[in-house]
């Protein structure tokens, strides 16, 4: 038998690298593969944690990519109620790596969402993203239309991408039993019908992960070459959970599994990287302070933190972060003519 | 006499250049004007009933007499000059097609409904401004900058391109119509009264008549040349005879009227 490895390494002990560490300063807890940089641009996607990335990227002016909010300097509240500025293109939360695989697929034009309208009222809605529009259309010919003019988008996002952030939400899903298209809330609760024959419960395991991911990466590659990707775990507990489990064993089944897969994935391409956002928020000397009181919700001290260690880690390249670009003010009258016309009026 | 102030920014100088007419057609009425160019306009402070110029803000023009202005004397104050995000609306009608609307020109679809959210939220955040920086004064009343000049819509210098681009949709006057309302709603809501610009100086919904333009478009003149924005003495004119017939229950006395007509002016 070999004599038992030291670790020579403060971040490989316990006390040294958590437990004597203030909660915003675990050194060495993100080192990444490659750098990202003010000027890469970025995609991103995933559960909503990921709108928190977004945000803070877009904050500092890093190159995070919209390609369906309007370029018009618009009240933020007004915006993401209708899914504008939440990710690179308005597909609202996208919990599950098997339904960003179908969407990306069905961008490309290699599938076809059999049961991807949903009835709320009288009303229609999209039941891929049910919150984009909060009281639904008129016709589904509206969906289909507003949805084909959305693929088009993403794919535009996707090709102007030199990285694809996205942070795993869940592992529970609903899906149909008509074509396998996954939903990203269960059927009947925001729009639609439950109907047992047509939808079942899934609980994805660990291997389907890895395939899943596996295959969003081929997917990426294949749109983008050289295209990287990075992944993140959601810190927010489930909400409910559909399993038999009690929710907080279902949290942290759905939780190791998906960090699990990130690991696999990043231990096996080079151009796959993994975010410990997660460990940060969670992490034991936080003593649960990046938790409202609901103890799901992330603070925006956790999520300062998190994009804190983010930004410390791409350090050598904040420095040359562009401004964002400066628009014209459309509501701004040009002032040299506006004091011409001040100082007529006194001569008349 | 009334004591009333016409305050605000650039376009205090259309009602300053009427202000001969405006005293002898209304001689109950002693009318001060006071405006600040845009940006001096915009981060002017109101303190204590005194509207006061930025401390920074170095110009000075001949005709006010001083740099800040106590409101208190004033029985009634309109204010002019506020575009409530009109810029900001057209251009964001502009870079969508309605996805309830048959017309399609490849641009990204909207639908109605968050177009309608966007654009009251635009309109809202003014609004907000305007309380937060005047209060809900009683004496006030507001009057939007004047909508650009009809001739605004031709190619070349000054032309107002968004502007253009949604008068060309076949609903654009409709949502011209939808942003004016959102605005008499949001005022209200928020005890304000404002006073949209009189319907006899308009070309279409969203334009104002070329007659009223403070300049002549030079044939060849560069983009600073131009100002399609900025209206002349017979616009402040008709405004404040519509803000008096509708506020202060008044009309121009008859011998102004004559003289009007005469000159054909108005």
């Amino acid at each position: 038998m070999g004599p038992v490895s030291t670790p020579s390494n403060a971040t490989s002990l316990w006390h040294s690298a958590v437990a004597d560490r203030a909660a915003t300063a675990l050194d060495g807890l993100y080192v990444p593969k490659f750098p990202i940089t003010p000027t890469t641009a970025i995609m991103t996607a995933g559960s909503c944690f990921a709108q928190h990335v977004h945000r803070t990227l877009q904050a500092r002016g890093w190159r995070v990519i919209d390609t369906e909010t309007p370029n018009v300097a618009l009240p933020r509240t007004a915006l993401i109620r209708y899914g504008y500025g939440l990710y690179s293109a308005r597909y609202g939360n996208i919990y599950t790596v098997r339904q960003m695989c179908q969407l990306l697929s069905e961008a490309r034009g290699q599938r076809t969402p059999k049961d991807a309208i949903w009835r709320r009222g009288d009303r229609y809605v999209d039941a891929l993203r049910p919150n984009i529009e909060p009281e639904g259309l008129a016709r589904p010919a509206h969906v289909r239309e507003a949805r084909a003019d959305h693929l088009r988008a993403v794919l535009k996002a996707l090709r102007e991408a030199d990285i694809f952030v996205f942070t795993l939400g869940l592992t529970e899903a609903w899906v149909s039993r008509a074509d396998g298209t996954v939903y990203p809330t269960a059927p009947g609760t925001l729009a639609g019908d439950y109907d047992p024959e047509a939808y079942d419960f899934h609980n994805f395991t660990v291997s389907e992960l890895i395939d899943d991911l596996k295959e969003l990466r081929d997917l990426l590659q294949e749109v983008t070459p050289g295209i990287k990707m990075l992944l993140t775990v959601s810190p927010v507990p489930l909400t409910a959970t559909a399993s038999t489990q009690h929710v907080l064993s279902a949290t942290g089944y759905s939780k190791a599994a998906l960090r699990s897969a990130a690991a696999e994935m990043a231990e096996t391409y080079d151009d796959v990287d993994y975010f410990p956002s997660y460990e940060l928020i969670t992490n034991p000397s936080a003593r649960g302070a990046f938790y409202k009181e609901n103890l799901r919700s992330v603070t925006e001290e956790g999520v300062t933190a998190a994009m804190e260690m983010f930004f410390s880690a791409h350090a050598d390249h904040t420095g040359t972060a562009p401004l964002p670009r400066a628009e014209a003010d459309p509501d701004g009258d040009d002032e040299l003519i506006c004091e011409e016309a001040l100082i007529e009026a006194g001569r008349t | 006499m009334s004591k009333i102030l016409i305050l605000g920014s650039s376009h205090t100088g259309a009602f300053q250049t009427a202000r001969h007419r405006i005293a002898a057609a209304f001689p109950a009425l002693d009318v001060s004007y006071f405006g600040l160019p845009g940006s001096g306009f915009f981060n002017a402070t109101l303190t204590q009933g005194v509207f006061a110029a930025p401390e920074d803000y170095a110009r000075q023009f001949q005709w006010m007499e001083t740099r800040e202005i106590d409101l208190h004397p004033f029985e009634r104050v309109l204010l002019v000059g506020e575009r409530f995000a009109f810029g900001a609306v057209m251009r964001l009608l502009m870079g969508q097609d309605i996805l309830e609307e048959p017309q399609r020109t490849k641009r990204p679809l909207m639908s109605r409904a968050a177009m309608q959210e966007l654009i009251g939220a635009l309109v809202e955040q003014r609004v907000e401004a305007l309380l937060t920086k005047f209060g809900r004064d009683t004496r006030f009343t507001f009057v939007p900058a004047p909508y650009p000049l009809a001739r605004s819509l031709q190619s070349g210098p000054g032309q107002e391109k968004a502007l253009k681009s949604v008068l060309k949709r076949d609903t654009g006057a409709d949502w011209g119509r939808t942003y004016e309302a959102r605005i008499a709603s949001e005022m209200a809501a928020a005890g304000l009264d404002f006073l949209a610009q009189p319907r006899e100086t308009r070309d279409s919904y969203l334009t104002t008549q070329d007659r009223f333009a403070r300049q002549d478009a030079p044939e060849e003149a560069s983009e600073t040349q131009i100002d399609n924005r900025h209206m002349n003495d017979d616009y402040g004119w008709q405004v404040f005879c519509a803000y008096a017939a509708t506020r202060l229950e008044i009309r121009p006395e008859l011998e102004a009227l004559a003289d009007e007509t005469k000159t054909g002016s108005s």
